[in-house]
């Protein structure tokens, strides 16, 4: 069993993954093989089943063809495309045609969002991927070639560099000013309307200063962390030591800032009417409504977080002005806020209602596919269904993208027996209505038998046969399989008690056995199983086994062995 | 549902916006001047007309309670919401990002804990300190640096138990980018305990200052602060206990309450965890 080679797959295949490895690595400088040369491949509307015992490397496989990790080598193609190749970006936007469902339908949706929320998700990420394509798509044919490269990966780092500069040099014009106006006595009242128009201006600037601050420091820390390789990527065609020189000049710059005006504190309230602050306050304005009109993409966490700033610094101010002033600053500064935080909401509200509005009949009739109600489901969370409810739920979300492919790993293992029929009856119906291609990853043989075109039986990270499920079934070719095949639970009553047990340990993958990796337990092994790795062949019409001596064709052995200790007894 | 969060959650919010409100609002509200000395006998103990008494030089101990809220409430509110952003952040990457970015972020915040708080702030005292005015600064600054890395530690746990989770992969499977991750699933399910715990580090922070105060190293005179008058009525503790025991009553309550209200929240949103 665990066997390489590739004899089984097949030429015009939908998804081919071909000699996936995947290792992880353990305490001590070791690694786990989890998976170790396995090749699967599916027909367009074919469904594969995938068994073997717990911890032989399903799940991994099947996060592996999505990239989920990655795997360590190998390859995966989809419809011809190549995905261990494809950067971050392109391959978001695979994804949607590659969706997978899981064990526990529970854990798989968030338990603080809605229902709405959580179907609709697929179609806002896709939403959100497909603007920003766009967007560099429009850059390109603007400007083209290497600019916009530049521009492309320079995006972050100059979006800092680009804030912290410009507001360091506003508040260095501003303490020049300051230094001026020091000798001038406070003016008290005269300077109150000065006081309440510019001083908005001025915590909005002190707070983005601070957000460039926090952001650069976290950038830098980030910037120490990342081997540079990563950090290459990040900064494009300028190298990596001179774009975080770049970065850390102008965080020190924008830190340095900050602590002059601290320093100056006191002086606050006079600066309010020094004449750049028109200027700045418009420009700040600006940006804090660009970003506010346009949440999706710049964020309202980012507006949350200058406002909070905002906030925090006006409790300075506050508490820095005279008695007579400070109640008029204070009041008009709640109301300021109070208008500007319902402004952010309302907007931020609207758009989510109008994305959620676009969404909704797609959201209904998804749901309607799947047998839940949507006027019920609509506006519950997860955890008020029932498991069958909640995997159908999750079936939905899968369902909205349009995949091509889905990988269910054990869908049905985490749910009452009796909803399992009604679990594997919709996906078989959804696979039939939407033409889906569907890996089928399950324990029970049964199940697997029922539903797939075609089984893979796996062994520690490999595999070990492929074969149509029927004959698979009838005449096992190899002796894991067979293996498996008599620990079902028989319903025979005068079976022998303990005759439907696997013998023996799964071998730790930290330590595979050398040769085939189920010599340990194999009843036919033999010193070549030790010495050399089966290959996967084609022993019969459309049945692949990786053994050296097969249960079936001409080198087969007596099956005495396994019969008297499995199924024979019966 | 069956889940309330009670009467006393309540009775302790109400105490906390009191405060606040009276706080904000000191220079207007009908109260003494917490700087004139003849506002009565000094020593009196608690009357009609003082409610909290005088201190040893006259002036009216319940408006300098007030006034001293104010100092209180901004360092831990100050403090507690820039920790909140900070170590936030810095507890959803780390615990977000598994690996390099992770043990580094662990490690620094871990050494960051070793640092004893008072060495700290008296080391920043020494070398940023050359007005008083701006210790409030310093103090806030430092208590910054202090509750990073708890509220740090607190939300790393709960990202780390949260970023396990299947729907977690399910958002990276539709193609979400971090970002979205980080803000869409994780933090929603790391916010409440986020919250609580940063009640909780107020309350503590509001108990440093009145440490700090013991060493002489809070806002200087004239302003009141709570920790500096418990400090200054020691010496007529045996005279006029009051004097002292009145701040120290409020700085309780007021702690007493924020662990309060971070406590009920916190139970108030585990539930449904548990219901799962
Ligand atoms: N992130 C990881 N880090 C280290 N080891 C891992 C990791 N994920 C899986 N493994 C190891 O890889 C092996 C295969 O795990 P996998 O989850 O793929 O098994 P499985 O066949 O899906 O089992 P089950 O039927 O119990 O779900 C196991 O030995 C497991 O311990
Ligand atoms: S006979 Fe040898 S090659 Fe075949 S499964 Fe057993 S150990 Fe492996
Ligand atoms: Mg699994």
């Amino acid at each position: 069993m665990a066997g390489s080679g590739n004899a089984h797959l097949r030429s015009d295949a939908l998804l081919r993954a071909q000699d996936l490895v995947v290792e992880f690595p353990a305490a001590g400088g070791r690694k786990v093989y989890a998976v170790s040369g396995v090749s699967l491949d599916l027909m367009e509307g074919e469904t594969l089943g995938l068994v073997g015992e717990s911890g032989c490397g399903k799940s991994t496989t099947g996060r592996a063809i999505l990239q989920l990790p990655s795997p360590t080598s190998g390859s995966v193609q989809v419809a011809g495309q190549e995905l261990t190749e494809l950067d971050p970006d392109a391959m978001r936007e695979v994804r949607p045609r590659l969706q997978m469902i899981y064990q526990d339908p529970i854990s798989s949706l968030n338990p603080r969002r809605r229902v709405r929320d959580i179907i609709a998700e697929p179609l806002f990420i896709a939403l959100e991927n497909v603007t920003r394509r766009t967007a560099m798509a429009t850059w390109q044919e603007r400007i083209g070639g290497l600019l916009q490269t530049l521009l492309e990966r320079l995006a972050i780092p100059m979006r800092i560099v680009g804030l912290a500069a410009s507001v360091a040099f506003a508040l260095w014009i501003l303490s020049e000013a300051v230094e001026e106006r020091a000798a001038e006595p406070w003016l008290g009242w005269t300077e109150v309307p000065a006081a309440i128009i510019g001083f908005p201006a001025l915590a909005i600037a002190l707070a983005v200063a601070a957000v460039g601050l926090v952001l650069g420091l976290t950038w830098v820390l980030l910037a120490l962390m990342l081997p540079f390789s990563l950090m290459s990527r990040q900064f494009g065609e300028v190298s990596a030591p001179v774009g975080i020189a770049g970065v850390v000049v102008t965080t020190g710059a924008s830190g340095f800032m900050l602590w002059r005006t601290w320093s100056s504190f006191g002086g606050w309230a006079k600066w309010v009417n020094s004449g750049g602050l028109g200027l700045l306050t418009a420009v700040l304005v600006v940006w804090l409504a660009a970003s506010i009109a346009n949440p999706e993409r710049a964020g309202a966490s980012g507006v949350a977080t200058t406002l909070s700033a905002m906030v925090v610094l006006q409790v300075f101010y506050v508490a820095g002005l005279d008695a007579g002033v400070k109640l008029i600053v204070l009041v008009v500064s709640i109301v300021v806020d109070t208008l500007l935080l319902r402004w952010v909401l309302r907007r931020y509200r609207a758009n989510r209602n109008a994305a959620r509005e676009r969404a909704e009949p797609r959201v209904r009739e998804v749901l309607e596919y799947v047998g839940i109600n949507p006027d019920d489901a609509m506006d519950r969370r997860p955890w008020e269904f029932s498991g069958g409810q909640a995997q159908r739920l999750s079936i939905a979300r899968a369902l909205v993208s349009v995949p091509q492919v889905i990988i269910c790993d054990e869908p049905v293992s985490s749910l009452d027996v009796s909803v399992q029929a009604q679990i594997l009856n919709l996906l078989e119906d959804l696979k039939n209505l939407m033409g889906l291609t569907l890996v089928f990853i399950a324990h029970d043989l049964a199940v697997v038998k029922n539903v797939s075109d075609r089984v893979a039986v796996m062994y520690l990270g490999k595999l070990c046969e492929v074969s149509e499920p029927d004959a698979m079934f009838d005449e096992p070719a190899h002796p894991y399989t067979e293996m498996l095949l008599a620990a079902i639970p028989q319903p025979d009553p005068e079976a022998e008690l303990g005759s439907g047990r696997i013998d023996g340990e799964l071998p730790s993958p930290m330590d595979p056995p050398s040769g085939c990796r189920f010599r340990t337990r194999c009843p036919h092994a033999a010193q070549r199983c030790a010495d050399e790795e089966p290959e996967m062949r084609e022993i019969a019409p459309g049945r692949f086994v990786a053994c050296h001596t097969p249960l079936i064709g001409e080198t087969a052995p007596e099956r005495v062995e396994i019969a008297s200790a499995g199924r024979g007894a019966s | 549902m069956g889940r309330r969060l009670g009467f006393f959650f309540w009775l302790a919010v109400a105490y906390l916006a009191v405060l606040a409100v009276a706080a904000v609002f000191a220079d207007v509200l009908p109260i003494k001047d917490p700087a004139d000395t003849f506002a009565g006998t000094s020593k009196q103990g608690p009357s009609l007309s003082h409610w909290f008494g005088n201190d040893g030089v006259g002036r009216d101990v319940f408006s300098r309670v007030i006034y001293g809220a104010q100092v209180s409430l901004v360092i831990s509110t100050v403090g507690t919401v820039l920790a909140l952003v900070i170590g936030g952040l810095l507890g959803m990457v780390s615990g977000y990002y598994s690996g390099r970015v992770d043990r580094w972020l662990t490690a620094t915040l871990n050494a960051s804990l070793v640092i004893p708080p008072l060495i700290l702030f008296l080391a920043l005292v020494l070398f940023l300190d050359s007005e008083a005015k701006r210790r409030i600064f310093i103090l806030v600054f430092t208590f910054v640096l202090l509750s990073i890395a708890p509220i740090a530690r607190v939300v790393r746990a709960a990202t780390l138990s949260c970023a396990n989770q299947d729907y977690v992969l399910a958002a990276r499977t539709l193609g979400a980018r971090d970002g979205r991750v980080l803000f869409r699933e994780v933090l929603p399910n790391v916010a409440p305990s986020l919250v609580s715990y940063s009640l909780i580090i107020m309350a503590g922070l509001i108990v440093v200052e009145g440490a700090v105060a013991f060493l002489g190293l809070s806002v200087p005179p004239p302003t009141p602060t709570w920790g500096d008058m418990i400090n200054k009525g020691r010496t007529n503790l045996d005279v006029a206990a009051h004097i002292s025991l009145m701040p120290a009553i409020v700085m309780f309550v007021t702690v007493l309450a924020l662990n309060f209200v971070g406590d009920r929240l916190q139970q108030y949103f585990e539930p449904r965890e548990a219901v799962l």
